[in-house]
């Protein structure tokens, strides 16, 4: 008969299935979203739809590799070792995902800046070109794709605050805050992969989940508009 | 400066003004800021479209907001919601 997991491990497996139905949960606001950004996109023919629906669409499908890797590690019956591999060797997957992701959504900002620039009415910020290079340079190191996707969210970030400075609404709110949870997540992520400590990385992964509802709670209020 | 609306904001400032209740040319061309010419020809394609029907009373042509014409406003809104979340202009 086999033994029951020790109380500290079964503590874990909770906390992994927690994590993994709040990826899911996400992964279907990203979904939702990306929808409403091709149907905008389709209907206008405005390219800046097709650069925020191929971003979120890059960023769902980092999501989806995300939860598939949580998913196997809760189920898997193989060795530790084998799943220590397999992490490592598809784990910066999710994060060479969401830097993709954050480059696509920071060119739609960019080239709204350019579109906008006559009216003077956006925060002009050049993409910098240091971030494209960087994003060449990418040969397995998790730590350079976390400071790519800080840089990049900052830039996203300050055009997100600067658009909604402009506004002043509820909608352009949301990917304000969605954006800056996203950076805390990545910023909290650097010293938890220095210092090798879970609790960060856990409350990295919990602010990063909290900037998926956001966006849920964008796409809820655009499924909503009349 | 003032900015160009897109095709797709002109359509729809067309069918709000006729869900308003403005049905004649002239109403819709003022309501939605149009000269005539642009406006009778944005009315056709509507027509065409099936997002207006077009009654004519005695001398006087009016248009009539399709149901397809209201699914259409409804789309837009929610276009015009994620375009603002982006701040990108249509």
């Amino acid at each position: 008969m086999p033994l029951p997991p020790p109380p500290l491990e079964r503590s874990l497996l909770h906390l992994v299935a927690l994590l993994t139905f709040l990826d899911m949960v996400g992964v279907a606001a990203l979904l939702l979203l990306c929808y409403f950004l091709y149907k905008a996109y389709r209907a206008s023919s405005i390219r800046l739809f097709a650069f925020f629906f191929l971003g979120f669409a890059v960023l769902a499908a980092g999501e989806v590799a995300r939860t598939f890797l949580l998913l196997l590690a809760f189920v898997s019956k193989a060795p530790r070792l084998l799943l220590f591999f397999l992490a490592h060797s598809i784990g910066p997957l999710p994060q060479l995902c969401q830097a993709l992701a954050l480059l696509l959504i920071a060119s739609g900002y960019a080239l709204e800046t350019v579109r906008s620039r006559a009216g003077g009415e956006v925060l002009a910020l050049p993409l910098p070109l240091a971030l494209l290079l960087a994003q060449r340079l990418w040969g397995g190191l998790y730590t350079l794709l976390s400071f790519v996707n800080v840089s990049l969210l900052a830039f996203i970030l300050l055009n997100a605050v600067s658009v909604h400075l402009i506004s002043r609404s509820r909608r352009t709110i949301l990917p304000v805050v969605a954006f800056a949870l996203f950076l805390l997540s990545n910023l909290l992520l650097l010293p938890a992969v220095f210092l090798t400590s879970e609790e960060l990385f856990i409350a990295s992964k919990v602010v990063y989940l909290a900037g998926l509802l956001a966006f849920l709670a964008l796409a809820v209020e655009v499924a909503r508009a009349r | 400066m003032k900015k160009r609306r897109s095709k797709l904001r002109i359509l729809a400032d067309i069918l709000e003004a006729v869900d308003r209740g403005e049905s004649n040319v002239t109403q819709i061309m003022t309501a939605a800021n149009l000269p005539y010419v642009r406006c009778v020809k944005y009315l056709e394609e509507l027509a065409k479209k099936g997002f207006l029907v077009r009654v004519e009373e005695g001398r006087e042509v009016r248009f009539k907001l399709t149901k397809k014409g209201r699914e259409f406003l409804r789309e837009f809104a929610r276009i015009e919601s994620v375009a603002e979340a982006f701040g990108i202009e249509l």
